[in-house]
This record gives structure tokens, C-alpha cells and sequence, in this order.
């Protein structure tokens, strides 16, 4: 096992989809669905502790809240999935966060990992 | 290096404003980006926005190179270019995956 410290470097993207609640949490849940968008090859269960593979990356399923987020590792990541109402439709926000581990060496200039951690939403 | 510790000290001062972090989480994910197009993602005017880009390019963490008529704005500092490959290039494939997330939630027909 990793040892997984602080989070370092995080990607926030976000969507609003054209459909209901219900609709959104199949396109973001159903291994059918997921194969169209997330990876080529997916195995993905919502369910806490369920292992996870897309494509080459592995992983496992850390927290469900249903039609509301999914929380899972992949490769060196934690990936957060969130599903809130919005005009329109529902907004669909993914957070990734990659993980320090000790084969990273940071040059000695700055305290990258906090500098990392504050461009990070808490 | 004797600079170093003054250097240190605007880093953390130009960071201190969590506008300022919001401004550098935008520029961290999408390099490259102008003042206007930074203010279109963020909640504040074009005029905000620069005024946080000169306080972070006066801590050098921001560097901003003219393009035309366009001035656009990147990430510098050095030791955390692998941070920031990584983030541009995650984002990159998020962005790919949400736009076909997007093309499969369109309603049939």
C-alpha cells in the first residue's frame, strides 16, 4: 500500500447536464454509461469498498452518497464526483487530488506541498 | 542566496488572499489564459483580476508574456512544474471525459 499524505495538486472541473437527478447518477454510475465517457474498459460498482478499474488504472470505491457523490481512488489519486441541482438540469463537479508519496522530490525553494495544498479548495 | 527569504515572503503574502489562490487554481489548470478569460470564470471584473495578477507577477509567481494584442498569463514557479504538468494535463483529460459525458446526457433526437 501507498502511504497517502497531504494532497498536493488538485483539477476541479464541472458540468451542468441536461437531465434530472436520476438520469445523471446512471450516466455516472452504470458501467454501460461510464464506458462512454470515463474510459474504454470500466468496472465500476457503486458501492463502498467495491474495487474500481478504467482502462490500465485501478482502484476502489471509498463512499457513496446516492444521486449526491461518489468518492473513489484511482492510481495515485482521489477523485471526488458530486451531483447538485441546477438550472437546467444537474451540475456534475469532479475533483481529483494526487497524493505525495516519497518518490516525488520537491525542489528545496519553496514549501511546495503547502503552496500545493492552499491552491486546493479545502 | 540572499534573496531568498524576501522571495519567500511575497509568495506567501501574494497568497495570503484566497482570491489571489482562486486566480493561480484557474491559471494552474489552464495555463496560458488571459485577464478576460480568467474573469470569465471566476466571479469578479477584468479590472480585479489584473490588479491579482500584477501583485502575483510581482512575487514571480505569475509570468505574463505578450501575444498580440493579448497578454497572456502562466504559472512560474520552478520547483513545482511537475504540480503543474499534472494538473494541466488531469484537467486536460477531464475536460475530454466531460465532453462526452456531455454528448451522451443530450436528450435523444
Amino acid at each position: 500500500m501507498v502511504a497517502y499524505a497531504q494532497p498536493m495538486s488538485c483539477v476541479t472541473r464541472e458540468i451542468v447536464l441536461p437531465v434530472p437527478r436520476e438520469r445523471a447518477w446512471e450516466l455516472v454510475t452504470e458501467p454501460d454509461e461510464l464506458r462512454e465517457w470515463l474510459a474504454d474498459d470500466v468496472e465500476f460498482e457503486p458501492e463502498e469498498g467495491a474495487p474500481l478499474r478504467a482502462d490500465d488504472r485501478d482502484g476502489v470505491v471509498e463512499q457513496v452518497d446516492v444521486e449526491e457523490r461518489i468518492v473513489f481512488r484511482w492510481g495515485e489519486s482521489r477523485v471526488e464526483w458530486r451531483l447538485d441541482d441546477a438550472p437546467g438540469g444537474t451540475r456534475f463537479t469532479v475533483t481529483e487530488h494526487r497524493f505525495s508519496d516519497d518518490s516525488f522530490v520537491w525542489g528545496p525553494r519553496l514549501s511546495a506541498l503547502s503552496f500545493m495544498a492552499a491552491l486546493c479548495p479545502a | 542566496m540572499s534573496g531568498l527569504d524576501n522571495d519567500v515572503g511575497a509568495v506567501f503574502a501574494a497568497l495570503a488572499d484566497p482570491t489571489r489562490r482562486e486566480v493561480m487554481r484557474s491559471l494552474a489548470q489552464r495555463p496560458g489564459l488571459t485577464a478576460s478569460s480568467l474573469a470569465g470564470g471566476l466571479p469578479m471584473t477584468r479590472q480585479a483580476v489584473a490588479k491579482h495578477l500584477t501583485a502575483l507577477s510581482g512575487a514571480g509567481l505569475v509570468e505574463a508574456r505578450r501575444e498580440g494584442r493579448e497578454t497572456r498569463y502562466t504559472l512560474t514557479p520552478a520547483p513545482l512544474a511537475g504540480a503543474m504538468e499534472w494538473m494541466a494535463e488531469v484537467g486536460a483529460e477531464w475536460d475530454s471525459r466531460l465532453a462526452r459525458l456531455a454528448t451522451r446526457a443530450e436528450p435523444a433526437g
